[in-house]
């Protein structure tokens, strides 16, 4: 066996490291770790804030209980639904969006800013005059009504509070995910479009053979925090719900993040309310592995 | 003649695009300045009026619901923009044992979601009479591992013959990175700041659950009850929307470079 050669650390350098360090640590541990460490230890529990004495052990129960709640698997039903379209729209138009923006394009600073701009603002204001436009007769529900949609409500339509969430949600988000694009782009070289134009391919065979595996990385990137970040989706749902229950109309919004934060703050329910996010946290850790393993057969 | 069509239906797909991300945006402006009965509707310029924002003024503590969101918001961009970056100095350029274990644990860290720590978050707070106070929406953002990433990213493009010139020079290792490598790293800290500025500036999820005293409101919580109360009187809810919005895309017009350019660097961390 083969000894690896110690390092020998200068004891100046750390020291300067530890200081530099312990703040960040000391808050990473207060505020993350131990509510973490603890959260995951509490979704074995009954527990509730306000009779905290009565807490006790129950083992899997929560997770049991969880897998028979119809609510809750309605819930999850909807957070992959709503994951699944978020991400395949926001990979899309970004992703178009970064290819028009890459050539010789004039005012492209004027496109890249208006098309940024959504990102900046609060995602409670841009539901709430979301929900102005998707009102019975609003602008949103007629362009809709083209295709053959109902003239309805759609923040008090059971049947389309979710897609109301889903446009939200993907106007707000593009611009972020096509600056990621945009800079993916950056590092393809224009010889290699040059070389395919003089052996005849076009616009779109080129952009099929030649941008869209060697932007593969960012792609992955892309898809890899839209994910996390739509497993999270919160602030809209709360907003077109308004003083009905969160994931209204009648449960037609509901996601695994509004069914943990009902059970937790609304029913005082903390230990069943972890439980539920212990889930989030191991689908989103096995979709990660998932990805880790494509990527990796990819290259 | 292909080509100037390809050129074309470019152009168009941009226009509509930008149109799609700015009527949308403009319409809110527009009937936020209106009187009710002028909403939705073409109204000459002589109509437009502040009564939507003076009602809001007089109706509810908009003054001091600034002052929260803008208190919050600078006290934890300032804690952002020092302890991230020295954390992420440390783990770029100074060498110590554990340093991969420090790392790896962080990395993990970053794909637990946010709602599995906020129930313990809160039941902390409560246990430190910090809940429905501003320290409940700062001290645990003070250092977010995401900035943390960023830093260390950015400071690995600094050249170590420049630090040990330094070190030669006399400075300390505390000194090297205050004095030396901070003052080059402004686009670090532009990115840090207008990333975190917008992100606890419109945070609602947070202050919605730690706090609920109306008077410690932060604007976005406070907007979210105008429209639970009055959203049938459009034209003051969207006042609302515009008092809440106008800071960040000011803010954002005057330094969308720094801007992109921060978008980009925290997608590098991959």
């Amino acid at each position: 066996m083969q000894k690896k050669p110690k390092i020998k650390y200068k004891s100046t350098e750390v020291l300067t490291a530890i200081c530099f360090l312990l703040p960040a640590v000391l808050i990473w541990i207060y505020w993350f770790f131990i509510p973490a460490a603890k959260s995951m230890r509490l979704s074995f529990y009954e527990y509730s804030f306000i009779t905290p004495e009565r807490a006790r052990f129950v083992g899997f129960d929560n997770f049991r209980r969880l897998f028979t709640d119809d609510a809750f698997l309605k819930a999850l039903q909807h957070t992959f639904l709503m994951v699944a379209v978020v991400v395949v729209l926001i990979a899309v138009i970004a992703f178009l969006a970064a290819v028009l923006l890459d050539g010789k394009i004039r005012g492209k600073t004027f496109f890249r800013t208006v098309y940024y701009m959504p990102y900046v603002i609060s995602s409670v204001a841009v539901s709430i005059f979301f929900m102005y436009f998707f009102v019975k007769d609003g602008i949103g529900t007629k362009l809709f009504t083209l295709f053959g949609l109902d003239n309805t409500t759609w923040f008090t339509s059971p049947k389309y509070a979710l897609s109301l969430i889903i446009i939200i949600y993907v106007w707000q988000q593009i611009g972020f995910y096509m600056i990621l694009y945009i800079s993916g782009l950056q590092n393809i070289s224009a010889e290699l479009y040059e070389a395919a134009t003089i052996d005849g391919a076009n616009r779109a065979q080129s952009i099929w053979y030649i941008t869209l595996p060697l932007v593969r990385p960012t792609t992955y990137l892309v898809v890899t925090l839209g994910m996390i970040n739509a497993f999270q989706i919160f602030d809209q749902i709360a907003a077109i719900s308004k003083q009905s229950p969160l994931g209204s109309p009648a449960g037609a919004t509901s996601t695994v993040v509004t069914f943990l934060y009902q059970q937790s703050f609304s029913y005082m329910d903390m230990g069943y309310g972890s439980a539920a996010a212990m889930v989030l946290l191991g689908i989103i850790f096995l979709l990660s592995l998932l990805r880790t393993f494509i990527s990796r057969e990819g290259d | 003649m292909k080509k100037k069509l390809l050129t074309f239906l470019m152009y168009f797909t941009l226009i509509v695009l930008a149109l799609i991300f700015l009527l949308p945006i403009l319409y809110v402006f527009y009937n936020a300045l209106l009187p009710y009965r002028y909403v939705q509707t073409w109204a000459p310029v002589s109509v437009w009026t502040l009564d939507n924002f003076k009602e809001l003024f007089t109706q509810y503590p908009i003054l001091r619901w600034y002052w929260n969101t803008f208190l919050s918001t600078v006290i934890v961009v300032l804690g952002n923009l020092l302890f991230p970056s020295m954390a992420g100095y440390a783990l770029a350029k100074l060498h110590f044992p554990g340093k991969k274990v420090i790392f790896g644990c962080l990395l993990l860290s970053m794909m637990v979601p946010f709602q599995l720590t906020m129930i313990q978050m809160y039941i902390q707070l409560a246990k430190l009479n910090m809940h429905n106070t501003i320290w409940a929406i700062t001290l645990p953002f003070l250092s977010q591992t995401m900035f943390l990433f960023m830093a260390r990213q950015f400071f690995f493009a600094v050249p170590d013959e420049l630090l040990e010139a330094a070190r030669i020079d006399g400075l300390s290792h505390a000194g090297v990175f205050f004095r030396i490598v901070a003052p080059i790293s402004k686009p670090l800290f532009a990115s840090i700041a207008i990333l975190n500025f917008t992100g606890t500036w419109n945070s609602y999820m947070v202050p919605a659950t730690f706090i609920n005293k109306v008077d410690k409101f932060t604007l976005v919580v406070g907007l979210q009850t105008v429209n639970m109360t009055y959203f049938k009187k459009t034209n003051l809810t969207l006042a609302g929307v515009v008092l809440l919005s106008f800071p960040v895309i000011l803010f954002f017009i005057c330094t969308q470079k720094e801007f992109v350019k921060g978008a980009m660097s925290s997608g590098i961390k991959a």
